[in-house]
């Protein structure tokens, strides 16, 4: 943690190392999913972050998801 | 609304995307703080200083402060070159819209397309039925519902009453039972519980509600029951009556005969006994002196046996002389009245389609013919056709691709379609496959292909669904182009080309009016 302490709540499998030096919190996999991490070590649950390094980074929370024919052109690959 | 993408790529998988269901979308600041309070339903990643997102009333914009183009779009696009500032904007209409013969909007303000006869058409909204006619005339107005029938006379109910009108409109006889259909333009059938009765304009009763079908065979009214049959002229003078056998009408010649179980009684046109022969055949048509009896065999009017055809379960006769007819086994085969087979007994044909003027054509298991039988020709070169050549021009398809040919089976217009609807009214409807427009017989177009499907759906009446309508906004919500066209391209060169009701427009990205520079206004016309 930022604050020097242990993180002993949950077990993380892999975190953004980087995103602390930019923003003020970093994006991480733990053992249940995706989530973001403050300078606090408290952890919100999220279903997709997106990648990269943007100045506002999108995410979302979403009861289910589903893998669908791309019918649509994305603006943005 | 599902115009833009709403999936998140997956790395790999080129044509797949994730979905998330009932998902909240939104942002994060760099101090980890929601960008929005209320989250949408989807939202694209930041571009510059603007992202693209989905509320629950469509599309909009927004920077890291605010919505800056509201949510109420289809679709939002961002304009390759300008992505952080231009953003092209569709809103979906809905509805059917009318057009001339010019593709001009007719404003039927409210109502909708119900029918038509191919002359008069009739328009409806939730409590008024309106007839127009062919110059797009108010025949009629603020009627609760018409029926149309044969000659385009038309039926309404008024003050418990069938009125009838003609095709100008004009009340010709009114009735208090409904007509089933018109026998002639001053007698139609009526229906009770199955059975069936003939009544004059008059209201006189002409056949009494007795019979299970009525039909006009030539020049004779047949009435069939289950009691008795009975013989008319077309002037519905009783010819005969029977109770056994069955009353068989050429209506070629207008002679008929009774078919009895041994015995078969000839009349001529003029209703005179011309003969009598015995047989144990039964017989199903006549038709052009011929007598087809339900084995096969077609028999002379002396009752001699001349050929022995194959047994069949259906016969179609056409106009100039020729019938198909269906045998056992389900193959189709065609005849002239020589009884000479014109197809190939061999092939498995479909049921034939009449083209008129004496063309025919069959699919079968090995391709596609068509039988042109006034010029002795046959083609086998095309994947189908279709129409009637009324109409002077029929549609040919080859290699996926349509075009219209003329009674030499010649490429008139030496032009390929997508998609064709045949010629009505002296005009077809035609798409590119990139937008539908209507040709006259010149093969001209009157507008741009730009439309969505057009039909034909009155006389020189067409109708095509509200097409969307695009528009551009600038990234500080500023409206460059207003939401009006339908179509926007952004040409290499910088320039704006945008489409309403055919005219182009082009405009610079200020939203500058470059050419033609006039008002733009819509050209919709009113009903007279």
């Amino acid at each position: 943690m930022t604050t020097g302490d242990k993180n002993t709540k949950f077990k993380v499998v892999s975190i953004d190392s980087s995103d602390f030096q930019q923003y003020d919190y970093a994006r991480i996999v733990h053992e249940n999913g995706l989530g973001i991490i403050d300078k606090n070590g408290k952890i919100v649950n999220v279903d997709f972050i997106e990648n990269g390094n943007n100045e506002f980074m999108r995410y979302c929370q979403a009861p289910k998801s589903e893998i669908q024919l791309q019918t649509t052109k994305n603006q943005y690959p | 609304m599902n115009d833009c993408f709403t999936g998140v790529n997956m790395p790999g998988y080129k044509n797949k995307t994730v979905k998330f269901i009932d998902a909240k979308w939104n942002f994060l600041n760099q101090n980890g703080d929601s960008l929005f309070s209320t989250p949408f339903e989807f939202a694209q990643n930041f571009y510059k200083k603007t992202a693209v997102v989905k509320g629950k009333d469509g599309w909009g914009v927004v920077n890291s402060n605010k919505i800056i183009i509201p949510l109420k779009y289809s679709s939002i696009e961002r304009i390759p070159l300008f992505m952080d500032t231009l953003f092209k904007v569709q809103i979906t209409q809905k509805g059917a819209i009318y057009l001339d013969t010019n593709l001009s909007n007719l404003s039927y303000t409210g109502m909708k397309f119900d029918k038509g006869n191919g002359i008069n058409s009739v328009f409806s909204s939730k409590d008024n039925y309106r007839l127009i006619g062919t110059k797009g005339n108010v025949l009629m107005d603020n009627i609760t519902n018409i029926k149309l029938k044969k000659f385009n006379y038309m039926i309404v109910k008024e003050n418990k009453q069938f009125s009838i009108y003609d095709v100008f409109g004009r009340k010709i006889g009114e009735s208090k039972i409904c007509p089933t259909d018109f026998i002639d333009k001053e007698h139609f059938t009526y229906e009770d519980k199955g059975r069936k009765g003939v009544i004059g304009l008059n209201s006189d009763t002409i056949i009494p509600i007795d019979y299970d079908e009525i039909n006009l065979i030539g020049t004779k009214i047949l009435a069939v029951g289950k009691k008795n049959s009975r013989l008319y002229s077309a002037n519905y003078e009783l010819i005969k009556e029977i109770v056994t056998g069955k009353f068989l009408v050429d209506s070629i010649t207008g002679t008929w005969a009774i078919s009895n179980p041994s015995t078969m009684v000839m009349y001529n046109a003029e209703n005179k006994k011309i003969g009598k022969w015995k047989t144990t055949e039964k017989f199903s048509h006549y038709y052009a002196n011929y007598f087809f009896s339900e084995k096969g065999g077609i028999y002379s009017l002396k009752g001699k046996q001349i050929k022995t055809i194959v047994k069949f379960d259906e016969v179609i006769f056409y106009p100039e002389h020729f019938f198909s007819l269906q045998d056992q086994s389900k193959k189709w085969h065609l005849y002239s009245l020589d009884l000479r087979e014109i197809s190939d007994p061999q092939l498995e044909n479909r049921k034939f389609e009449y083209h008129g003027d004496q063309v025919f054509s069959v699919h079968n298991k090995g391709g596609f013919t068509v039988y042109d039988l006034k010029n002795d020709q046959q083609y086998q070169d095309f994947t189908s056709i279709r129409g009637d050549f009324t109409s002077e021009f029929i549609v040919a398809e080859k290699s996926n691709k349509y075009f219209f040919v003329d009674r030499n089976f010649t490429d008139t217009f030496k032009r390929r379609y997508q998609q064709v609807v045949e010629f009505k009214n002296n005009f077809a409807c035609v798409s590119d496959g990139k937008g539908w427009t209507i040709i006259g017989k010149d093969g001209y177009t009157k507008k741009m292909p730009s439309y969505p499907e057009i039909k034909q759906v009155g006389y020189q009446l067409f109708e095509t669904s509200k097409k969307p309508l695009y528009g551009i906004i600038d990234s500080n919500g500023k409206t460059i182009i207003d939401p009006i066209f339908e179509k926007l391209t952004i040409l290499n060169y910088g320039v704006i080309q945008a489409i309403k009701e055919g005219e182009i427009y082009y405009f610079d990205f200020s939203g500058n009016n470059l050419y033609p520079s006039k008002n733009i206004a819509s050209s919709s016309q009113s009903l007279k």
